[in-house]
């Protein structure tokens, strides 16, 4: 529980779990009711599990900062979604079982409820429509296509829907009134949440901006310079992140589809600066994005560097594209930003790979809390604790910040455990699915 | 992670597959009884187990004993008395949202038989 938001999490699983673990308990009753009981609980879990998956998905910039950034609740979201998932499988087998003892007729109602039985087979709708649109997050057959894995799933919404039509009638685990206050509650919550997502969440919240600048910063990597059409600067504070969606009717690919990027300009700066590698059509295409045309920007989100860190000395380990919360940091550093002594390794895998060499350099030269060091595979190979200790002799008392692709991020988590960095000093930033 | 949602996917399937084959083409042991050897009950001697402590109701002919089962019942008690000693037919085929009873609870009832209605066509 390292997070205010980890709490309210928990509440809205544990509540519905406990009032029916509670309250139903079949005490000294047969296998097949405590098959009923264990089914039913399979069930309550299950739904809350979903339900607060829903919930939690609501981005709104700044409700993901309880939670220690969106990346963060994404994670929660995405376990709790494996919660409903497995426990809703869990679901319909036991109930089968628990009506064996009164007969195979008894036990195929559950699987092939009679016609009329609308409650069941809501029942079994949200849970096909649950396995269509968790299938991909699961890649149960492979990596999904980014863009038609966010349509399926809005699929959520039928879920949602279809799981409340089945519990409300049928709900035997917590008393008519209870049931339709928990679930009500939870549920109206859940529905609402979805239907903001689904309908006005994105006219409502992003922002329209101009393409000042595209410039190439390598093979494959460019910088998107932004400012605001109308209205003040976005806000924002280094580590964070944008969703950036560009209508450049010229765009092979991508155009008017949203992706993350993490903001590589300062707080202080009227530009909004993104970096964008070329890793799939969206971001391929966006290597040819042309200058003064229009594009919208969703955020801030996201909390890399939480303020109770940003004050302490700190080791930033950033890689490849990874790179770009560091130069945030180091450019709100140089513009006099209030910050702790920070200490930047720039893993690449040779000089022409680093990209923002030079401004990083430039800004640790500007400014006395500030070191940055270049580490490049070819000349030193893969990153290890004597390369850090040697450059940072006090590696071990600093907070660890670590951005960059899932192997460098597992190699320093190995050396800061190695280094005896408390789990809670260490922070590292990987996008997958946002 | 994505591993353990898979291998519960595929067992899922494989459990539901294996409970409706067993379930559609085992034949039901279950045997029919005959009801005209059950005891002959009037409507007056129905209308005397109306309370608590003895609460029988009429259901598709045949009469049910269910004092003992009203405090496992989900619907409250104070709901279940007001039908004993009386025809509960319609209760049983439209409880809660209109649906009738399953056949889980046919076959608890079953244990609960004490005999046939009088003058009943069913």
């Amino acid at each position: 529980m390292r997070y205010p938001g980890d709490w309210l999490s928990l509440a809205l699983v544990l509540i519905p779990t406990l009032l029916a673990g509670l309250l139903a308990w079949p005490g000294a009753a047969d296998a097949g009711q405590w098959l009923a009981y264990l089914g039913r609980l399979a069930g309550v879990a299950g739904l809350a599990c979903l339900l607060a998956a829903a919930i939690l998905s609501v981005r709104i910039p700044g409700f993901d900062r309880p939670f220690g950034g969106l990346t963060r609740l994404w994670q929660q979201h995405h376990y709790l979604g494996l919660g409903a998932f497995l426990l809703l499988l869990l679901h319909p087998p036991l109930m089968a079982l628990s009506r064996l003892p009164y007969g195979k007729p008894a036990m195929l109602e559950v699987l092939l409820p009679p016609a009329a039985d609308w409650a069941m087979w809501a029942g079994w709708l949200g849970l096909m429509a649950m396995m269509i649109f968790l299938a991909p997050s699961f890649q149960f057959f492979g990596r999904p296509n980014y863009q038609r894995w966010k349509a399926l799933h809005f699929l959520a919404g039928l879920a949602l829907v279809a799981g409340l039509v089945h519990t409300l009638p049928l709900t035997r685990s917590l008393p008519t009134h209870l049931s339709l206050t928990v679930w009500g509650g939870l549920g109206g919550l859940a529905v609402l949440v979805f239907a903001w997502r689904a309908t006005i969440a994105r006219r409502v919240q992003r922002r329209p901006y101009r393409v000042s600048r595209v410039e190439t910063l390598a093979d494959r990597v460019v910088e998107i310079s932004l400012l605001p059409l109308r209205g003040r600067r976005l806000a924002f504070e280094p580590g964070q992140f944008i969703y950036f969606t560009p209508h450049d009717s010229t765009l092979a690919n991508g155009r008017g589809e949203e992706h993350p990027f993490t903001i590589s300009s300062a707080p202080e700066e009227e530009v909004l600066r993104i970096a964008v590698k070329d890793l799939g059509d969206a971001s391929r295409a966006l290597q040819s994005l042309q200058t003064d045309t229009e594009a919208d920007v969703e955020g801030p989100y996201g909390l890399f560097f939480p303020p109770a860190s940003r004050e302490r000395p700190q080791l930033w380990i950033g890689g490849g594209i990874g790179i770009t919360p560091f130069v945030s940091a180091a450019e709100h550093i140089r513009m006099g930003g209030h910050w702790g002594d920070s200490f930047l390794i720039n893993c690449t895998n040779d000089p022409s790979r680093a990209y923002y060499h030079d401004q990083l350099q430039a800004a640790a030269e500007a400014s006395s809390n500030l070191r940055c060091l270049d580490h490049f595979f070819e000349t030193h190979g893969a990153l290890n604790r004597a390369f850090v200790v040697e450059h940072c002799p006090d590696a071990a008392e600093r907070e660890w910040f670590v951005c960059g692709p899932t192997p460098l991020v597992r190699i320093a988590r190995d050396i800061a455990r190695e280094l005896g960095v408390p789990k809670t000093s260490f922070h590292s930033e990987e996008f997958d699915f946002l | 992670m994505n591993k353990l949602a898979y291998t519960a996917f595929v067992a899922f399937w494989s459990v539901i597959g294996t409970l409706l084959v067993v379930g559609l083409m085992a034949p039901d042991a279950g045997a029919e009884g005959n009801d005209d050897e059950l005891p002959v009950i009037s409507k007056e001697e129905l209308a005397k187990h109306d309370n608590p402590d003895s609460c029988w109701k009429a259901i598709h002919g045949k009469v049910y004993d269910v004092t003992d089962y009203i405090p496992d019942h989900p619907t409250p008690p104070s709901v279940m008395y007001e039908w004993c000693g009386k025809e509960s037919t319609e209760g049983w085929d439209t409880k809660g949202y209109g649906r009738p009873h399953t056949k889980a609870a046919e076959a608890m009832l079953e244990d609960m038989l004490v005999g046939r209605l009088e003058d009943s066509e069913e």
